[in-house]
């Protein structure tokens, strides 16, 4: 209901990201009157890019991939670890990947396919409120009987809904004061952040194609570790889009601090290396963003709902670190649950705390979650393995360079020779005890 | 005494945090290079109408040329509370002051009894402050241009403060007037331009705004009334000045630095 004096409306989302669009998509299908208030000036229009698992999307919307504006589908993808002068690669891929349902693994720019998600949004009936920024929650009565009614946007309106969603991403101001607000229960550890920075370097796309090895519309992704992350815990990595190439890292902000590094002097550490360097050359820097990436993981989520509320993306904390770095799908996942809550929560006229904590149930039962809980301890192993990502792959490495290095000593005395020096300095007990932790990674 | 004011706005390439070279190789604006954005100056003009609109009351038409790029600058009028928006439709981007002067006097007439039309001064797309002037000249009503704010309507009179050198002059002007609007007065008050209201914006995000074609205002070929065009832009790249230092006390060294700068080296 919307009139001159009052807007009271079905649900309220807060955030036009993924999960904030997949809630609204999920309600508004199924007729709740849904207001969707996003601050950038569109959709997308605080994000840049990067690698969209459709799995989620492609139930809501079928065959997305169609319609949606994908740069490429991902054909290959390499893991690359950088040495000082060397490298190492491992590189895979399916032709059945660059066949529908294209491995449901895309490269996308965000702020194009987060428009278009949000047209979907648009056409399925929800109303998106663009450049507004919601400021906080209205809440009905005090203390036990605290409920959210509506939210308050910059300027002082109040709109009204049965209830909101809070989708309001990694920095979710909203949703920490509503936390508070609320007594909503934390995780059982504190949330970490990693900073993301990413950046467009457009290249013209035949030579991004004969770079990279790739057909038309087949894209790849590459993602590093190694020295240009020594220090601190992060990598690098690197997709094709049509015309550009998103270039950035995603490093765990604390360790940026104690080993004090600035985000930009490991951006460019990055950009210098040689296998980095090659791929970038004669290519134009056209956007630079920064974005904050919550990765405590499944510890780190807590209580995702109370009356008239419920949580999810980023802001739930639903972001997977593992090798795997997935956070639009789950957001999606999480959004979508989200809105058939409300849904199920409309038809029964009820929003308490107890009618909302079916969320939480519908929750458990995603393959978000069950990711989430299977790469819970990602988060620790990175921490007390430093060696897994610097120390051992350089050994790897360094095998396989003195493997292959030519010189005039017999084969059988570079090998051995090769095995000694692998040999040397390696922490034999610590190497089992990682490797064996190091099945939490993937 | 109520008020009619018609804002004249305009949708602009934005030129803050520009990343490389905009211009190709034969002058012209690459594509893609550039977003838009709504005019600030626009906005300011927007500004005092809705201010003249809160103390005296009246009727606010946003008018604009052509079709929006990438800014609906109608519709974020309408956000803002202007209670009317029209769309001349033409392409603005081939048009010279002339020809959209032509378009607008016409778009004003049609609109009801408007008392003042407002519009930014020098705007980022010509940077030549002559839009306003040329509407003026062919309403044949009075124009005064850097205006930083109007301070009364009353007694078929407006009075309004524009910015001199070193300062303001006060200066009344007959209704109806076209009035050019600056920047300076907005500037220093942090709540100007108003933002758009939330509120607004869901009623009318999906409001028709009605569309006048050039054929409706009485121009058969808008492009036809060009006479100036601009032919090439060049970029002058900002002079670097290097410093150099030498001890103060160090008279050989001193001696030896402004010698070669005398013989510019």
């Amino acid at each position: 209901m919307i009139n001159d004096e009052k807007v009271k409306v079905d649900a309220m989302v807060i955030g036009g990201g993924p999960a904030g669009l997949s809630a609204a998509y999920t309600m508004a299908s199924a007729g709740l009157e849904t207001i969707v208030i996003e601050r950038g000036e569109y959709a997308g229009a605080k994000n840049v890019g990067g690698l969209l698992y459709g799995t989620v999307l492609n139930r809501m919307i079928p065959n997305f991939f169609e319609k949606a504006p994908i740069e490429r589908c991902v054909a290959r993808r390499e893991l690359i670890f950088l040495g000082v002068g060397e490298h190492m690669r491992l590189s895979f891929g399916a032709e059945e990947w660059t066949r529908p349902p294209f491995n449901n693994t895309f490269i996308v720019h965000r702020s194009q396919f987060d428009r278009w998600f949000a047209q979907q949004v648009e056409g399925a009936g929800a109303t998106l409120l663009e450049g507004t920024v919601a400021e906080s929650l209205v809440y009905d009565g005090g203390g036990d009987e605290r409920r959210v009614v509506g939210v308050r946007v910059r300027g002082g309106e109040e709109f009204f809904a049965d209830i909101v969603i809070l989708a309001d991403g990694a920095n979710a101001l909203v949703t920490e004061q509503a936390r508070k607000d609320l007594n909503l229960r934390s995780g059982r550890v504190k949330q970490d952040y990693a900073v993301g920075v990413k950046e467009i370097i457009a290249l013209p796309r035949g030579r991004i194609e004969d770079r990279f090895n790739l057909e038309s519309n087949e894209g790849a992704a590459l993602d590093f570790f190694g020295v240009p992350f020594e220090g601190i815990i992060g990598g690098g990595f690197l997709y094709t889009a049509r015309e550009s190439l998103h270039l950035g890292f995603a490093a765990r902000i604390e360790t940026l601090a104690r080993a004090r590094l600035s985000p930009y002097e490991v951006m460019e550490r990055f950009k210098a290396h040689p296998v980095v360097r090659s791929y970038i050359a004669s290519g134009e820097l056209l956007e630079y963003s920064a974005h904050m990436i919550p990765e405590g993981g499944y510890n780190a989520v807590g209580e995702l709902t109370g009356p008239g509320v419920i949580i999810a993306g980023d802001a739930a904390g639903f972001v997977n670190m593992s090798l795997y770095k997935e956070g639009t799908n789950h957001a999606m996942e999480s959004g979508r649950a989200a809105g058939e809550t409300a849904i199920e929560a409309k038809r029964a006229g009820n929003f308490s705390r107890d009618a909302l904590t079916a969320y939480e149930t519908r929750i458990r039962k995603t393959v978000a979650w069950k990711d989430l809980r299977r790469f819970r301890r990602v988060p620790e192993v990175l921490e007390n393995c430093p060696n897994l990502l610097s120390l051992y792959p350089r050994k790897v490495n360094r095998l396989l360079i003195d493997f292959f290095t030519v010189t005039e000593a017999s084969k059988q005395e570079n090998q051995r020779q090769a095995i000694r020096s692998f040999l040397r300095g390696l922490p034999k007990f610590r190497f089992v005890r990682d490797i064996i932790r190091a099945r939490h990674l993937a | 005494m109520s008020c009619n004011c018609v804002v004249i706005v305009r949708e602009v390439w934005d030129t803050r945090d520009l990343i490389g070279s905009i211009l190709d190789e034969a002058g012209h604006i690459k594509p893609g290079a550039l977003q838009t954005r709504f005019e600030p100056e626009d906005l300011n003009a927007l500004e005092v109408a809705l201010r003249i609109k809160d103390q005296q009351g009246g009727k606010i038409t946003a008018i604009a040329v052509g079709a929006p790029r990438g800014v609906e600058v109608l519709r974020e009028c309408l956000y803002r509370g202007a209670d009317a928006a029209v769309q001349v439709d033409a392409d603005a981007s081939v048009l010279d002051d002339r020809a959209l002067s032509v378009l607008l006097a016409a778009a004003v007439k049609k609109t009801d009894a408007p008392d003042l039309v407002l519009t930014g001064t020098s705007v980022v797309d010509g940077e030549n402050a002559m839009l306003g002037a040329m509407l003026a000249a062919e309403l044949a009503w009075d124009h005064v241009a850097w205006v930083d704010a109007v301070e009364a309507v009353a007694g078929g009179q407006a009075v309004v403060k524009r910015a001199i050198e070193m300062g303001y002059e006060t200066v009344q002007t007959p209704l109806p007037s076209v009035i050019s609007i600056g920047v300076a007065l907005l500037e220093d008050d942090p709540r100007s331009p108003r933002p758009a209201k939330a509120m607004l914006k869901l009623k009318m995000k999906k409001t028709p705004i009605p569309v006048l074609t050039p054929a409706e205002l009485g121009v058969a070929d808008p492009a036809a009334l060009v006479t100036t065009r601009v032919t090439r832009r060049e970029s002058v790249p900002p002079r670097v000045i290097e410093s150099r230092q030498v001890d103060p006390e160090d008279v050989a060294a001193l001696k030896t630095m402004l010698n070669e700068v005398l013989k510019g080296k």
